[in-house]
């Protein structure tokens, strides 16, 4: 670092640094004049307010700071500078935490200030939650300027860091297209999972853990700290400073104002978002057509030429000139093929095996089945259901056979599983979703659609809809399941209540 | 000293330099001169220290300008597009250079005054010329070791040309500075180098002491009565040869009084030895590359 160029930073973008702090007072300050809320809903308000700006700060200024390398008049009298390039990189950065954290923190003490006597506020909370959101500052500024140096250009520069940014996004929404079409019963794919990979939702996310380090009543000697996130916001930091590290120390200095050429730049990122676009529109779009239907080709064909349009245009943006090749279009072409062959080899190893994979119905804890029962043709299950109803709410109310929908609930323990015929038949009707759905991915009769929904030792939600007209017999036994064991729940129809 | 050792820079595909090697003595003026794309500005930025070189290295008193950041203190490069930073005023630049380099108060004074510029105008309503001088300003009032100014007198006009040329005339006199020089106008180069270099294909194609070549190279004014051509000069070092009627012109390198001597053996009606200029000296080397006489 060098300590005269730091300060040199300070003294010339000292306006810079006035309008930041007023920002972050008034955001601070501000909530507090509003009347009509809770001293505790207010010191949120702030905490929100401040924080946010703190984030648009980092994301917004990250380019402009680092703006010097893209421009080749800039570049060359920076690169000419007597100061290594790795005292200016460090001086650079550690002016822009400065210039965006310590506003953030004057306006935090300022909050906490004001927040005096609404209880639950723990002193040694609000130091870590200040040591937590340095470390955040620190890993996004780190994240932006990396990202923001991958390109060779200004504009560049922003277009990769929103990139950036909504990848893992479209990863989770293509990953959830992948489950919801072609694992039936269980998504592993949370947003939880896909939250790690983006540094820009974890910050996000931390503004609700700090709160909860803060101002938690509960706080008293156990700390609720986020470990986990530390661990992996650390893990973003270290691998996006190696990136910025080498991408700014050993930067060629021509690279400024060109094409941004760099294989993570452009080159990634379209070639990402085409095969995930590609994938999502196959999987969604065009596997679950009726593939030599004729209204399934110009649908298909629309959809392929839709991404190509998107291709094109990415290029465009890249080269900024209309360009192709027969790379390109052979890029295009393999990308469907392979998104094609990828869907089809899910759909027919079940889901690569997910959907074989969980649960094994019998070591689950708590099952809820819930059925349809729009046409009910079995004139002795109707009967057995109006009896049934009739018992609980008398014989006056009406019930209507047209729009029903029933829901039980019922847990067994591992002793009460094993030779339970209730929990046989869910895993019998499991086990038949599973063929159903795999056997005609796309015909389903949803006016007997029976959902069956099981809750695992861990929480893990896991749902199969089949087609099945359940009969007395059927209805009986989980009747009985429901008597025998904890009924949790039983939705009884809208109608019949009214 | 300054040691260029077999340095070569390629973007992408394009060789811009090519093992190139030179010496440029201390307290010397050094005129880069070249056709347009010949490298000079690659040249310039990469003894800054500037560009990676893809082979070679460059010592500036036994320190690589490119590894050793601390030896550009003594380096101030006046490249030919200039940068100043939003909204900068001069003062302002005066706070960002003198960060860096030992920068000289009196002298800053001095030439601010000599050049009449304003330093509290933001330097984006300056003029081009304007804006060379306040780059100029500041590489007087470093001082620095070695000074390389790419295209220096773009923009100036003639007062403010001839001021700096005499500003830099004194900075040589009173320390042991280097300049190098890179500009198209050779005849202003004419006057202030002692030594050149002409750049060519990504190589130094000659070199050496200006006074010295610009001896050794004459122009020679003969008439004939008999037709002659170029092949009848061929033991000559010709560099140029233009003929209108019975004269014909050589521009010869060589010792003047051996060639003068040599000439007359032809029995010329008349042979007349004329001075050449910078300028004509770098045209007949780019000629005689390109087996251009004519």
């Amino acid at each position: 670092m060098n300590k005269d160029y730091l300060l040199y930073q300070f003294k010339s973008r000292r306006y810079l640094l006035i309008f930041l702090l007023l920002i972050q007072i008034l955001a601070a300050i501000l909530p507090f004049l509003f009347t009509g809320m809770s001293k505790y809903t207010i010191s949120l308000l702030a905490s929100g307010f401040s924080y946010g700006i703190l984030l648009i700060a980092i994301c917004v200024l990250t380019p402009f700071f680092f703006n010097f390398v893209h421009s080749k008049k800039s570049v060359d009298t920076y690169f000419s500078l007597p100061l290594s390039r790795k005292s200016l990189l460090i001086s650079t950065l550690l002016f822009e935490i400065s210039a965006v954290y310590v506003p953030w923190l004057i306006a935090n003490i300022i909050i906490a200030f004001l927040s005096i006597g609404i209880g639950g506020f723990s002193p040694g909370g609000f130091i870590l939650m200040l040591t937590y959101a340095l470390m955040i500052t620190t890993a996004l500024a780190v994240f932006c300027a990396a990202i923001d140096l991958l390109a060779n250009n200004a504009i560049d520069g922003i277009i990769m860091i929103g990139g950036y940014f909504l990848l893992p996004l479209f990863l989770l929404l293509a990953a959830n297209a992948f489950a919801d079409i072609f694992v039936v019963g269980y998504n592993p794919f949370n947003f939880e999972i896909f939250g790690y990979l983006s540094l820009p939702f974890m910050a996000c996310n931390a503004y609700f853990e700090m709160l909860n380090i803060t101002w938690s009543s509960n706080y008293g000697s156990a700390f609720n700290v986020p470990y986990l996130d530390i661990i992996i916001i650390f893990i973003h930091l270290l691998v996006f400073a190696f990136v910025l590290y080498r991408e700014f120390t050993t930067r060629a200095v021509e690279r400024a104002e060109q094409n941004s050429d760099n294989l993570l730049a452009y080159p990634f990122l379209i070639y990402a978002y085409s095969f995930i676009f590609l994938f999502i529109f196959t999987s969604s779009t065009v596997f679950q057509q009726d593939f030599m239907a004729i209204s399934s080709i110009a649908v298909s064909l629309f959809v392929y030429f839709f991404v190509f349009i998107f291709f094109m245009v990415a290029h465009f943006v890249y080269r900024r000139k209309i360009y192709i090749n027969l790379k390109m279009v052979s890029f295009f072409v393999v990308t469907i093929v392979l998104s094609f062959v990828f869907s089809q080899a899910a759909y027919l190893t079940r889901g690569f095996g997910l959907s074989e994979n969980y649960p094994e119905a019998l070591s689950s804890t708590r099952y809820t089945i819930g059925f349809t029962a729009n046409r009910l043709e079995d004139s002795e299950f109707k009967n057995k259901i109006s009896d049934y109803l009739d018992e609980i709410y008398g014989e006056d109310a009406y019930f209507d056979d047209h729009w029903s929908y029933f829901t039980i609930s019922f847990s067994l323990d591992n002793e009460q599983k094993k030779d339970n015929e209730a929990a046989l038949l869910m895993e019998e009707l499991r086990k038949k979703a599973i063929d159903q759905f795999y056997d005609d991915l796309h015909n389903y009769n949803y006016d007997e659609l029976i959902r069956i929904n099981f809750l695992d030792d861990d929480n893990d939600y896991y749902d199969y809809d089949l087609t099945y007209t359940l009969d007395a017999e059927t209805f009986d036994l989980l009747l009985k399941a429901a008597d025998d064991f904890d009924v949790d729940g039983l939705y009884i129809p809208l109608s019949r209540i009214m | 000293m300054l040691v260029i050792n077999g340095i070569s820079k390629a973007f992408k595909d394009v060789k811009v330099l090519d093992n190139l090697s030179l010496k440029v003595d201390d307290a010397s003026v050094f005129g880069l001169v070249g056709v347009n794309g010949a490298g000079k500005s690659t040249l310039l930025r990469s003894i800054a220290g500037i560009y990676h070189l893809d082979a070679g290295n460059i010592s500036f008193n036994g320190e690589d300008t490119y590894a050793n950041p601390l030896i550009r203190k003594d380096i101030f490069l006046v490249a030919d597009d200039l940068y100043y930073p939003f909204a900068a005023t001069i003062k302002s630049l005066k706070n960002f250079y003198g960060q860096f380099y030992a920068l000289d108060e009196e002298a800053y004074a001095k030439y601010l005054k000599l050049f009449r510029l304003d330093p509290l105008k933001p330097i984006a309503n300056f003029s081009k010329g304007m804006k060379r001088q306040v780059a100029l300003v500041f590489a007087l009032a470093i001082k620095p070791k070695l000074l390389l100014l790419d295209e220096a007198f773009d923009g100036l006009d003639p007062l403010v040309r001839y001021t700096f040329k005499k500003t830099l005339t004194d900075l040589l006199e009173d320390q042991s500075c280097s300049v190098i020089i890179s500009s198209h106008n050779l005849k202003e180069l004419e006057n202030i180098c002692d030594s050149y270099g002409i750049l060519e294909d990504g190589k130094i194609e000659d070199y050496g002491n200006l006074m010295e070549n610009k001896a050794h190279i004459n122009k020679y004014q003969m008439a004939f009565n008999e037709d002659k051509r170029a092949e009848d000069f061929a033991d000559f070092e010709l560099l140029h040869f233009n003929k209108l009627g019975k004269v014909i012109t050589l521009v010869i390198k060589g010792d003047p009084e051996d060639v003068y001597h040599r000439l007359k053996a032809y029995n010329p009606l008349i042979l007349d030895v004329l001075n050449v200029s910078f300028e004509e000296l770098f045209i007949y080397e780019i000629e005689k590359k390109e087996g251009r006489y004519e």
